[in-house]
């Protein structure tokens, strides 16, 4: 049995606001609702969602850069959810961000070989020399020239961009990398060569990927496992090839029903533009899902579907799946 | 074989930076009947955007249209919306051609409200009172799908949501029920489920008044389920046309042929995807004599290095600009 | 919203007995008391005995604190008491005599700002890089080089001495307006300007211009219906306190042009120790400026509706 690198349970977080529409009504809203799962070594967990599901904010708790309200986090073993400053550091060498916006996540002053190598001198590790040979190995290894080293971030293609950061990720070898939309803001051509690098990376150091998009393609592609998040929860968590040949949850069928497939011979032409759910605030009671679910019962609304293993590691959160 | 609603030939733009002229669309010429979907297919730097910014004239200065036709058949005389005048371009435009961008929140005017800017090309276009102007408002809405429409057209565009914000869009643009929409990157921002419920829209509206749209998009699977042809579009020049099944399922592009090949696809479960080396050039470079895919194509032969190849027939509905397509072609024959 | 209103009302009440506080400890704080000169011109000093019999009739040798207990009783009645530069009058019969000048030169010359500076501004921006930009800069620049007394004195010069065509100076009429109201808009009109014209580019840049250029509206229409609510943001946050300055006069136009204005009692109170005038106008000038950012946070919500006007 794998060994488990990351185990999350009944992870929590919400945020109070106040609305933007014109209700203006104060709303909490739970980005993250009791979301449970395990992550083995050299395993890719896919998280799928739309927007406001909640995936980011789960990435960004998950890596404590914000706070949970509740829930447990366990990373190799330790529990991290309430170490504080000094005790987290040693952790976070171990786990890792990717981030959807490359340019944005660099300090645009900085030279390429400084934003790979600051994470080392965050950790005290090595010289300055050998720091810089490594750094140079580092970006051999993503796919750039290591003369490129002294070049300024923006100077740089998206797709190059990408790179620097997986580099910069990569650099205190960690045991967990969390990707987030790592390849949505690159052109469609450079995104097969940064899945194909991660998967190559992930071949060679044996690390573990939480793979977050909102594309279902793409992180099938990556991934060993995919959970689906709807308004903060966990609705379906299965193998890729079950969760895409027999996905169990309406929400999951819906989205999967949904992805415009690029073949022109599987065309639907049905037309569903009904229009989009009132918009309403906050979560409804009972189940999440239920005011866009077709299925949906009176027992939905009085009861939360719980998450239920069906069969061999396939879970679905619903009354009738 | 329907009539000719609007033909583009040799379109021309270019950027005037400081030391240099940075050609961002060259040469382009295609067309599309009444009713007919065309789906401009590129990625950054194809030129994509600036083409249909180019038909309404909407490119500003360091930018501006070099050269070419566009003659548009959608109105009582053919006219050339290159040519025309900008006071006869406004009358057109919002009537005749309507566009909508990508980014639903940007394109709207946060400080007026939603319903006062559909009502605006009813009263600046078609004369309405404002009074009739609202109630065709609250219809239009309606038409979109926007629930709750009469209160809604009060609020302003960040009281919604991106996909009704888009939905806005849609309103406003097919007001006055245009023979050409041109969308460029509609769904880039939304949802994948909103994404479907949009692009039904349009294909609702497509089938109800034989609206014609100019569909621009980066994701071939938008192209693949509106589309009736498509255009590939790579460093301002088109690289192949053709019906879009036969574009699918036979392109001739080697280009076409990677990026078809690099998408992952749901049910297919491979270990490494195909991949183009190399990144897609930035806007505007040039690269006189030679095939601008050439240094990330896979099947180049030495002639691709020396002569540009030009858009010819390579099958019977289907072109290409590709030295090794045409050879292809001709051992068939 | 009216609740917003009453709330920052009671909070400007909060900040009037801060300032206050604030003014009378530092005012007792500035060597010297209102007595220790007679007149600069006759540098007489006043004699020791006369001075502390003054300050006692006057209750300055009480201790500070008890002095400004009895300032803070009778201020809420609006009760300043007299003034010790002018013994013979109260500190509020003064305002009521002279502020009416200095409001109605604070008001023409603030329309006349807008309607020049913001128009400049506005066909700066509409016509980049044309005459009227530059003219728009020339003036501005204008007005930052030469500093508002030093026109009023060249508009003196130039067209009531020379040219004899204006009064030297007083209030009695239209004509006694132009140039004072000329020379005390250089400032606002250069700010006014340069924001409007900033203001204008930055929301023509915005993508909705290109969508309503797509709907085939025309410049006029998308200028004026379009950008220019969007420029107005901006504008407000500068007018307001812009306004505020305006309305308690002008200390050297008012000289200058001899308007029995209130704009001489701010800066000359001080020098001469006049402590219930000081503590009166420092007040005036707090209440007015904090209504004037009320009044801008109200004008920019009602602008712009993406603003809400209640904190999270």
């Amino acid at each position: 049995m794998s060994d488990t690198v990351l185990e999350i349970r009944d992870l929590t977080k919400s945020f109070a606001s106040r609305s933007a529409m014109p209700s203006r009504t104060k709303i909490e809203n739970i980005a993250v609702n009791k979301v449970s799962f395990a992550v083995s070594a050299a395993e890719t967990l896919g998280i799928v969602g739309e927007s406001g599901c909640g995936k980011s904010t789960l990435a960004l708790t998950i890596m404590r850069l914000y706070e949970p309200d509740a829930g447990k986090i366990d990373f190799e073993g330790i529990d991290i959810t309430r170490l504080n400053g000094r005790e987290l550091k040693p952790v976070r060498r171990n786990m890792q961000l990717v981030f959807q916006d490359p340019l944005a996540a660099f300090d645009p002053r900085l030279r390429v070989d400084q934003i790979i190598g600051e994470p080392l001198e965050i950790h005290g590790i090595g010289t300055l020399r050998s720091n810089r040979d490594y750094a140079a190995s580092l970006l051999r290894k993503v796919g750039l020239y290591p003369e490129d080293m002294h070049r300024l971030p923006s100077e740089f293609s998206g797709g190059q961009q990408q790179r620097i950061g997986i580099a910069r990720a990569l650099a205190l070898k960690p045991r967990l990398l969390i990707c987030d939309e790592p390849v949505s803001a690159l052109d469609v051509s450079v995104q097969a060569q940064i899945l194909n690098l991660l998967r190559d990376l992930q071949d060679e150091f044996g690390f573990s990927y939480i793979f977050i998009s909102h594309n279902i393609a793409i992180t099938a592609f990556m991934s060993n496992r995919i959970g689906v998040m709807y308004l903060g929860k966990l609705v379906e968590m299965g193998s890729t090839e079950s969760i895409t040949k027999n996905p169990r949850h309406p929400y999951t069928k819906e989205l999967l029903a949904a992805i415009p497939e690029p073949d022109p011979s599987i065309r639907d032409n049905n037309i569903y533009s009904k229009s989009e759910p009132t918009e309403f605030e906050g979560r409804p009671t009972g189940c999440v899902f239920r005011m866009r679910c077709p299925i949906a019962q009176e027992i939905c609304a009085a009861e939360e579907p719980p998450l239920r293993t069906i069969d061999n590691g396939h879970q679905t959160a619903c009354h009738f799946a | 074989m329907s009539e000719i609603l609007l033909e583009v030939e040799d379109l021309n733009a270019q950027f005037s930076l400081e030391n240099d002229c940075v050609p961002a669309v060259n040469g382009v010429s295609f067309s599309i009947a009444k009713g007919e979907v065309l789906g401009i297919v590129g990625e950054s730097g194809s030129g994509k955007s600036v083409t249909a910014l180019s038909l309404l004239r909407l490119i500003d200065p360091p930018g501006e249209i070099t050269a070419g036709k566009a003659m548009f058949y959608g109105g009582d005389e053919p006219i050339d919306l290159l040519q025309v005048s900008s006071k006869e371009l406004q009358k057109i435009a919002g009537t005749r051609i309507s566009i909508i961008f990508q980014d639903a929140m940007a394109s709207l005017n946060p400080v007026l409200s939603v319903g006062f800017q559909i009502a605006e090309t009813l009263r600046v276009h078609r004369g309405l009172t404002r009074k009739a102007a609202k109630e065709h408002t609250i219809y239009l809405l309606e038409r979109v799908g926007i629930a709750n429409a009469a209160k809604r057209s009060g609020n302003y565009p960040h009281e919604f949501s991106g996909g009704m914000r888009q939905r806005v869009l849609i309103a406003m643009a097919i007001a006055c029920q245009p023979k050409l929409l041109i969308a460029d990157e509609p769904t880039t921002a939304l949802d994948v489920t909103i994404q479907a419920q949009i692009l039904s829209l349009l294909r609702e509206f497509t089938r109800d008044f034989g609206m014609s749209i100019i569909l621009i998009s980066h994701d071939l699977g938008v192209i693949a389920q509106l589309a009736d042809k498509v255009a590939v579009m790579y460093a301002g020049r088109i690289v192949e046309s053709g019906p879009v099944d036969l574009i699918f399922h036979n392109p001739q592009h080697p280009y076409t042929q990677a990026l078809a090949a690099s998408i992952p696809r749901l049910h297919e479960y491979p270990t490494r995807l195909v991949t183009i080396e190399g990144s897609p050039p930035r806007a505007g470079t040039e690269d006189s004599g030679r095939c601008s895919f050439y240094p990330r194509c896979s099947q180049r032969i030495d002639i691709c290095a020396e002569k540009r190849p030009r858009l010819t027939k390579i099958l019977p509905k289907q072109f290409a600009s590709c030295w090794v397509a045409q050879q292809g072609a001709l051992a068939d024959v | 919203m009216w609740t917003y209103v009453l709330k920052r009302i009671a909070g400007t009440i909060g900040v009037i007995l801060i300032v206050s506080m604030l003014t009378f400890a530092s005012m007792h704080m500035i060597p010297g008391g209102p007595f220790d000169a007679i007149s600069l011109e006759k540098q007489q000093m006043v004699p020791e005995n006369i001075k502390r019999g003054l300050n006692e009739k006057y209750g300055l040798d009480a201790p500070v604190w008890k002095q400004y207990y009895l300032f803070v009783k009778n201020a809420v009645l609006l009760d300043f008491g007299n003034s010790i530069t002018y013994p013979n009058r109260t500190v509020i019969s003064i305002f009521r005599d002279h502020w009416g000048y200095s409001l109605q030169l604070g008001a023409l010359t603030f329309l006349f700002s807008v309607i020049i500076g913001v128009g400049l501004g506005i066909i700066a921006a509409i016509s980049p890089n044309s005459f009227f930009d530059y003219l728009g800069t020339s003036v501005s620049i204008f007005c930052l080089v030469i500093p508002g007394f030093v026109f009023a004195i060249l508009l003196q010069v130039v067209f009531s001495v020379w040219l004899g065509w204006l009064p030297t100076g007083g209030w009695n009429g239209p004509k006694y307006w132009i140039m004072p109201v000329l020379a005390n808009s250089l400032a606002p009109i250069l700010v006014l300007q340069r924001y409007t014209r900033a203001s204008m580019t930055d929301a023509m840049r915005a993508n909705f211009v290109r969508t309503a250029r797509a709907k085939g509206l025309s410049k006029t229409r998308i200028m004026f219906v379009h950008v220019f609510k969007n420029a107005l943001t901006p504008l407000l946050t500068v007018g307001g306190p812009l306004a505020a300055g305006l309305v308690v006069g002008s200390f050297f136009i008012e000289s200058i042009f001899r308007i029995p204005g209130i704009g001489s009692y701010f800066v000359l109170a001080i020098g001469a120790r006049d402590y219930p005038m000081i503590m009166a106008t420092t007040l005036l000038w707090t209440v007015i400026i904090s209504m004037a950012y009320l009044l801008t946070d109200l004008l920019y919500a009602w602008a712009d509706p993406r603003v809400t006007l209640v904190k999270e």
